[in-house]
């Protein structure tokens, strides 16, 4: 990386941070000069000169400083040397051969991406960085593949970027709270400082995006180019999966203070043909969405034709082979080790440790009968062939059981939390008729008896699309009741 | 995948296919409820999401859907019939009992000058004309006219400022001088650029 280059970034990143307080300043002192003008030669002040003067305090109050007393990493924890001696060594390792101070502690973080910061201690007087990698990361990549996504991180260590990034995050935090504050003053003082943002972001962004390549280039340098790649593919390929496992399946499971096997119920996500709808949305929303001016990372593609290499093709299959093997997860003490440390970390209080098989015997049918149980949906009391009517009811059903508060859900949300209900229901009413359930991980909830396989979500999602008619659906629940 | 911190989607899912446009999926992705119905109404008014328009329309029928949780109450209490007060009674709620009130600065007890904000309410038990109370349990978006109002009163302020504006700078460039002529004669004065 040339010094040349870090120095145009560097007066870059300073000229727009003055540019930020040189604005605020001249609309402040354009507002502040009409009062005092007023008052020098047009014989005193007026209703102009009064809100002129009201205008500029507010903007001088939207400007003050904010000092946030963010949580110290100090007080999180962290992964120890004494605990993980062979990631230390890797680490130190990568950081050696990049040139890079060895970073005073490693983090883990739960999506599958890592990242280097600047700790500041001593009052700031002393800045050491802090790396943090990606609970996935370790079953995702091999150790190769791990070594050049730590190179790729020290490189905005020894690129400088460190130093320039806490400008652009105090720049930007800057312009967002003036923004925040000026936007309801209904005087559209928040107008200048609004447009600034936009060309800031779209600047930074610019700047951002070279830093990555920069650093990629780096990482290429240190540890091949067919491992970095390898590595970006991955994780361009698998983080989508891995964050729409973790919020759809993993979080709402912890919520309900239980602990699942995480790794064993990612793969067997992945081994599933399809996920559910919310699911499927949101990986190919994400697949879909097109790069734009203020990304601080550039392309996918962009980023594997710097390191010379052509992105994956048209339906080829996922890269799952360290992840059937298992990684570099022993850097962690093995998967086991791995997944107690993700959980000694990541949640608070105790959780009960279960098996994806059990969950739907053991919460998520207790939940549903707790919550059905003496209320208008008493599957006791409703019977089996009552589905299509309740169907039709659409948002009244939500209106006749919702809990009492204020109403602010749209039809469409009533109609889609009623179907939610609905589906609850039918569950609890199969569970009464000697079903059983099960849970996959990415899958609904399923029932099964003597061979018979139901998938509660799906019957009401058939009878709401008209997939079955009204009589198909009586000719079922009849069969069910005969079982 | 689109961020929502406020599961502003959760609540209106209708939203999803709107969120095409940048100002809505903004709004979205900041999580603030009023921010998302001035880019619907925005969006209405400049014709974009023309495929979507009754949808929009329907949505900002009720605003109840864009509540915010209320930070604090606003402050309510006339002397000698000025001061501010909650008037109007939108969007009822037969279920719950409660409607949506504007507050308002007002002179003669309820002559609105200016609106200020508007919130769900339930009228207090025995509130009548003289002696009036409401439970307040969250701020909504002001409708179009009371909006538009503020804005046209702002707008004015702002015109204000700028021909004061231009009015100081104006007096700052000339100085009248005026002489009294005591004496008979007529007395010719010259004015002579620096």
């Amino acid at each position: 990386m040339s010094s040349q280059s870090t120095t145009r970034r560097a007066l870059l990143t300073l000229v727009l941070w003055a540019g930020f307080w040189v604005l605020g300043l001249v609309v402040v002192a354009a507002l502040a000069w009409v009062p005092v003008a007023e008052s020098l030669y047009s014989g005193g002040l007026g209703w102009a000169g009064f809100f002129s003067a009201a205008g500029a305090l507010t903007v001088l109050w939207a400007l003050r400083p904010r000092w946030s007393f963010r949580r110290q990493r100090e007080e999180l924890e962290y992964l120890s040397q004494e605990r993980f001696p062979a990631l230390h060594a890797l680490v130190d390792d990568v950081a050696r051969q990049v040139g890079s101070r060895v970073p005073r502690r490693l983090f883990l973080a739960d999506q599958a991406t890592a990242f280097i910061s600047m700790e500041r201690r001593w009052f700031g007087l002393r800045r050491e960085a802090i790396v943090g990698v990606g609970f996935p990361m370790f079953a995702l990549l091999s150790r190769e593949e791990l070594a050049s996504v730590l190179a790729h991180e020290f490189g905005h260590h020894a690129g400088g970027d460190l130093t320039l990034g806490p400008w652009v995050y105090r720049t930007r935090s800057a312009i967002a709270s003036a923004v925040d504050t000026l936007e309801d003053s209904a005087f559209f003082l928040d107008v200048p400082f609004r447009l600034y943002g936009q060309v800031f972001l779209r600047v930074s962004g610019a700047v951002s995006r070279q830093q990555e390549l920069a650093a990629d280039a780096l990482a290429a340098r240190t540890c091949g180019p067919e491992a970095t790649a390898r590595a970006l593919h991955k994780a361009h390929v698998l983080a989508p999966l891995w964050s729409a496992y973790l919020h759809h399946d993993v979080i709402p499971i912890i919520e309900k203070s239980v602990r699942i096997p995480l790794l064993e119920g990612f793969r067997a996500f992945l081994r599933e043909k399809s996920w559910r709808a919310e699911i499927m949305h949101d990986i190919e929303e994400e697949a879909r969405r097109p790069p734009s001016p203020w990304d601080s990372h550039p392309p996918f593609e962009e980023r594997l034709r710097s390191l010379g290499h052509e992105g994956p093709r048209e339906g080829e299959p996922l890269p799952l082979k360290e992840l059937e093997t298992g990684g570099c997860i022993e850097l962690l003490g093995g998967e086991a080790h791995a997944e107690e440390v993700f959980y000694e970390q990541k949640t608070r209080g105790s959780l009960v440790s279960l098996r994806w098989g059990e969950l739907g015997e053991k919460i998520i049918l207790p939940e549903i009968a707790r919550h059905l149980t003496g209320g208008a949906l008493d599957p006791r009391r409703t019977p089996l062939s009552s589905l299509p009517e309740l169907l039709r009811e659409g948002p009244g059903l939500w209106d006749r059981v919702r809990p009492p508060g204020l109403d602010i859900l749209s039809p469409e949300a009533k109609r889609q939390r009623a179907r939610l209900l609905l589906v609850q229901w039918l569950a609890a009413v199969l569970v009464q008729r000697g079903f059983v359930a099960e849970l996959r991980p990415g899958m609904h909830l399923r029932l099964q008896h003597e061979g018979h396989f139901v998938e509660p979500a799906s019957v009401v999602e058939w009878l709401t699309r008209g997939v079955w008619t009204e009589e198909q659906y009586r000719a079922w629940s009849s069969l069910i009741e005969q079982l | 995948m689109i961020q929502d911190p406020a599961g502003l989607l959760q609540r209106i899912p209708e939203l999803k296919p709107l969120c095409e446009d940048p100002g809505v999926l903004h709004a979205v992705e900041h999580g603030d409820p009023f921010r998302l119905y001035r880019a619907l109404r925005w969006a209405r008014w400049l014709g974009r999401l023309r495929s979507h328009r009754e949808l929009i329309d329907s949505l900002l029928r009720q605003r109840r859907l864009f509540a915010r949780p209320l930070h604090k109450n606003p402050w309510l209490g006339t002397v000698n019939g000025f001061g501010s007060t909650l008037l109007g009674t939108a969007e009822p709620d037969s279920l719950d009992g409660t409607h949506i009130a504007t507050h308002c600065v007002v002179a003669l007890f309820a002559l609105p000058l200016l609106p200020l904000g508007a919130y769900v309410v339930r009228p207090g038990e025995g509130s009548g004309a003289f002696n009036r109370s409401w439970t307040l349990f969250a701020r909504v978006p002001m409708g179009p006219l009371p909006w538009l109002w503020s804005r046209a009163l702002a707008l004015g302020v702002i015109v204000l400022v700028v021909l004061g504006a231009l009015q100081a700078f104006q007096d700052s460039r000339s100085q009248d001088v005026r002489l009294i002529n005591g004496v008979s004669q007529p007395v010719l004065v010259e004015s002579v650029a620096p």
